[in-house]
């Protein structure tokens, strides 16, 4: 057998169940159907905004993991800090942890050559900032 | 060979899904007129066995369901029988999990892993049924596409979310294990 005739063989199955089938009864079966189970969509599917808002909350929560799981695979202490903490709540001492935690990468920003004890708040929020990227 | 539904006499599938979904209930009837009579042969010849009616109906109501996921790029009466399958494969789990009759009360082919054996005895046609059951679910469903119902490939590719070229090498491994079934 070629693959014609296994062609031509193919297209008469099924004939009997086509022949048999009620088009009609099935037409109406499925409207009714699909009016008594209408499609749902959950509350914040429908509007896009929040679907916008989700995602992005769900980038700066990855993110953050990322973040904090880096410094702790560091061995810094500071990887235990709360990732929200202000700045300026932070002491010299744990400014510099900060500081020595993020030079790792970064040698661009030597001790030698930036004193954080000279660095305001703003300056110093700014220089964390450029370390973040 | 591909068949084009827009030949179809009256408006066209996507002219009927418009005006369904705007709410023409009689949009959605036609569309089941249409296409039923096909989609009840693929099952069939799929494997449904008693089930095809039931299954057609499940069809058409996942797609209706659905329809906002239907980009259009695969022929409408295609993406009803892909949704088709996946019922019929549906049902087939929900029955091997909860067995309503015992198999051996059932007139349930076994084909095994040896369509060939199973199927001597029988008449061609009825051969081929058997045989086409006992492919995998991949080859089954691209043979019967292509040769039964005379889809494209893009068609199928696309209704089935595979590539062109490798609903090329299922069509043509299923035709290889049919016509050693039928040898």
């Amino acid at each position: 057998m070629d693959e014609r005739q296994l062609e031509q063989l193919a297209k008469r199955l099924g004939a009997e169940a086509a022949d048999g089938l009620d088009v009609e009864q099935t037409a109406r079966a499925v409207l009714r159907r699909v009016k008594q189970e209408p499609v749902t969509v959950r509350w914040w599917r429908r509007i896009p905004v929040l679907q916008t808002v989700a995602a992005a909350a769900v980038v700066v929560l990855t993110v953050g993991v990322l973040v904090v799981g880096q410094l702790a695979s560091n061995g810094s202490e500071v990887a235990v800090l709360p990732a929200f903490t202000e700045l300026y709540t932070l002491s010299n001492d744990e400014l510099e942890q900060v500081y020595d935690s993020l030079t790792v990468d970064a040698p661009v920003y030597e001790l030698s050559a930036v004193n954080l004890q000279d660095m305001n708040e703003g300056q110093l929020e700014e220089l964390l900032a450029l370390m973040e990227g | 060979m591909q068949v084009s539904e827009a030949s179809e006499v009256g408006p066209s599938d996507a002219e009927l899904i418009d005006r369904w979904r705007r709410g023409e209930e009689v949009a959605a009837t036609q569309l089941v007129r249409r296409h039923a009579g096909a989609v009840a042969r693929y099952l069939s010849a799929a494997g449904a066995g008693e089930d095809v009616d039931d299954l057609v109906q499940e069809a058409f109501f996942r797609a209706f369901r659905r329809l906002e996921s239907y980009r259009g790029t695969a022929g409408f009466r295609t993406w009803v029988m892909a949704i088709g399958s996946n019922a019929l494969k549906d049902l087939r789990r929900k029955q091997i999990r909860h067995p309503v009759v015992a198999l051996e009360d059932r007139d349930v082919v076994d084909v095994g892993n040896d369509p060939h054996s199973a199927v001597v005895g029988l008449d061609l046609e009825q051969r081929l049924e058997r045989a086409v059951v006992a492919l995998p679910l991949m080859q089954r469903d691209v043979f019967l596409l292509r040769a039964q119902q005379g889809m494209g490939y893009e068609d199928i590719a696309e209704a089935l979310e595979t590539s062109v070229g490798a609903a090329r090498v299922h069509y043509h491994q299923a035709v290889k294990r049919l016509k050693k079934a039928l040898e």
